[in-house]
């Protein structure tokens, strides 16, 4: 079934819109009110006349017209009946923002249960319940009910998020907000008692705003499902996940020394592998990876990396962790030794790392990065510009934009530092060049890109012919 | 499979030596760990000396095993040891491993999963997954294995969990990898149920 109307509903419905700013309710509904959003908006209470100045509605059915959305945001036990009346409304779509469902047990999981037997073979959709539900930032729809001041709305951008916990979720959108990076669409899926990461996975997959698809999950219901779902996607699009709860050691029979061997960790890990997932064991690979496959292109059978550096010690540190993942480094080709020697001072050694010297400016870096790029022997290159020297000022960002867009080659960028750092991290954000802070990450981040790359060449290889 | 020490000569003969005697029982899950198992019977003196002493370790180490017999195999020579499995993953059904053998399986854990079905390409990336894959490719001067006869064991394993549901786990252990084919010279299939509950 269609999930459109989660994310691009013309009317949407907020069951527990309240008149007091600190319910969940009224933040969910305010958050519609206040925003872009073009559909309607209309606030359910029984109790209430209007809500922020809008006739509220004591229940769905009585709102006129066809309802796409409804937000519900009431307690656990008075949610069966919510479905029930948008069952008869023919509502589209619900998110059950409400928590006290499966994960508590008893009582909790019978109303779960009784959700699911309501919309057994039914039209209407459910994300949740237990969950903060959808950030849409290109349809405006927000049913978030942290107030904005705490959790700040990222930007519309090429990355797609989908996470199972909405606490981890919305830290990480708060997150992704200050730091320039923008989101196509969040979903949190909670209990999962309908929609789950094999819907959305395959939903994303077709959608033209999302470059790249980001998991955290723990547990996954349909596994074989999970992954054909994966391996559809990526035909568009790379998917990254997150899996958390990788540890915990699966109780596994002995009988064989397959068996024996067949820790959770390791299946996952081969799992993932085979369908082209890229597998992120943290917080940071998640968004480290996932900037790098949606802003950059892949690389072509050309992967040696080119490292320019204006600090030796990182320079020194890249070409260390470029080994320790089994990448290589670039030797450059003889035009770029000849061009670099003719433009770069007599101390600057042309070879890779390529260290252009403490006093490096942006000139320096505009000569060195377009002889590197265009070497047919370099496949992607790794800026590192270290910005506590006076010689460089913030118009490095364009020579390394103009570089990536006219060499077509995939580029990163490896920068520390204070306030000047973090506004030229920014604004390398802002051109879609992804900048990290450490060698090691920049690496990670290149060998994951590499990864996605050779995920691409295996579907054309089984292309048919 | 023989019942006494003069079958397992005419046998002998028939496959030619060296032969291997391995233990049959079906309390017997790890043949070696019980003495039984023995390698490298270079002819029929050694042969027949082999055989009661195998029914006495066997006897010794497990008394109330039932032996069912002897198996008699012509004893394959050494080279670059694999490892291939299949089993049924609660969350995602059907899986094929591929590992290293010995040492690289028992301490380094040298092993890689993939859930079936898995195509040329797949098996192919599951073997170079594996840090002791550099062994296979030839090192010292070594000859290469046959990857594409391993490519296609772990193509008939991953065939063989998706089609017989009845075999739950299964181990070829080890697979031996010349340089033009391979051999698995031991094999444990777990049937469904009797899987220990996986």
């Amino acid at each position: 079934m269609d999930l459109a109307p989660f994310f691009k509903p013309k009317t949407v419905a907020v069951v527990g819109a309240s008149r007091k700013p600190r319910k969940f309710g009224h933040v969910i509904f305010k958050n519609f009110v206040d925003s872009e959003f073009e559909g309607k908006v209309y606030p359910i209470n029984p109790e209430a006349e209007t809500i922020l100045g809008l006739k509220a509605y004591p229940s769905v059915v009585d709102v006129p017209g066809e309802l796409d959305l409804t937000v519900i945001a009431v307690p656990a036990p008075k949610v069966p009946s919510i479905v029930d009346e948008c069952l008869s409304k023919g509502v589209k779509a619900a998110v059950i923002i409400s928590g006290g469902f499966k994960e508590i047990g008893g009582e909790g999981a019978k109303l779960e249960s009784s959700i699911k037997e309501k919309i057994e073979g039914r039209s209407l959709r459910i994300i949740g319940p237990n969950c903060i539900g959808v950030y849409d930032p290109v349809n405006h729809v927000d049913t978030l009910f942290l107030p904005k001041y705490r959790l700040r709305r990222p930007k519309q951008g090429p990355i797609a998020f989908i996470s199972q916990s909405g606490a981890f979720g919305a830290a990480v959108l708060d997150w992704a907000t200050s730091q320039e990076i923008g989101i196509s669409k969040f979903i949190s899926i909670g209990n999962k008692v309908d929609v789950d990461e094999v819907d959305l996975l395959n939903y994303l997959a077709d959608d033209p705003h999302t470059k790249c698809v980001t998991l955290y999950v723990e547990g996954i219901g349909r596994g074989r499902a999970f992954l054909d779902a994966a391996k559809k996607a990526l035909k568009r699009k790379p998917v990254v996940v997150l899996k958390g709860g990788m540890t915990k050691a699966g109780a596994r029979a002995t009988m064989s020394h397959t068996g024996s061997l067949a820790g959770s960790a390791k299946i996952y890990e081969g799992a993932f592998k085979g369908a082209g997932i890229i597998a992120a064991q943290t917080v940071d690979e998640l968004f480290d990876y996932a900037r790098v496959l949606a802003y950059q292109p892949v690389p072509g059978s050309q992967k040696n990396v080119a490292v320019v550096t204006n600090g030796g010690g990182f320079g020194v540190i890249s070409a260390d962790e470029i080994s320790r993942r089994g990448l290589n480094l670039a030797e450059f080709h003889s035009n770029t030794l000849e061009r670099l020697r003719a433009n770069l001072p007599d101390y600057a050694i042309p070879h890779d790392p390529l260290d252009l010297v403490g006093d490096a400016d942006v000139e320096r870096y505009r000569v060195a990065l377009d002889a590197v790029s265009s070497d047919p022997n370099v496949g992607i290159i790794l800026v590192i510009v270290l910005l506590q020297t006076s010689f460089i000022e913030s118009d490095v960002v364009d020579a390394i934009s103009e570089a990536s867009l006219a060499s077509g080659k995939p580029i990163v960028v490896c920068t520390i530092g204070g306030d000047f750092t973090q506004m030229l991290v920014k604004m390398l954000e802002e051109d879609q060049i992804p900048a990290y802070p450490t060698p090691g990450r920049a690496i990670s981040a290149i060998n994951a890109l590499i990864q996605y790359s050779k995920v691409r060449e295996d579907i054309t290889r089984r292309a048919p012919q | 499979m023989v019942q006494n020490v003069d079958e397992a000569v005419a046998k002998g003969k028939l496959i030619e030596f060296p032969v291997v005697l391995k233990i049959i029982s079906p309390q017997i899950l790890h043949k070696s760990d019980v003495g039984g198992v023995v390698l490298g019977i270079g002819g029929e003196a050694a042969l027949k000396e082999a055989y009661p002493k195998l029914i006495a370790e066997v006897r010794k180490n497990n008394p109330k095993a039932e032996v069912l017999g002897v198996l008699i195999e012509k004893m394959m020579p050494p080279s670059t040891e694999v490892i291939v499995g299949g089993i049924r993953d609660s969350q995602f059904g059907p899986s094929i491993m591929f590992g290293m053998g010995g040492i690289f399986t028992e301490v380094y854990k040298d092993v890689a999963f993939r859930v079936a079905p898995v195509d040329k390409i797949d098996a192919l990336n599951l073997i170079h997954e594996l840090r002791g894959s550099k062994i296979l490719e030839g090192i010292r001067g070594q000859p290469p294995a046959d990857i594409d006869a391993l490519v296609d064991v772990l193509i008939d394993v991953s065939s063989l969990m998706l089609q017989h549901s009845a075999v739950s786990q299964l181990d070829l252990n080890p697979v031996i990898a010349y340089p033009d084919g391979v051999c698995a010279v031991d094999t444990r299939i777990v049937p469904a149920k009797n899987d220990g509950g996986m």
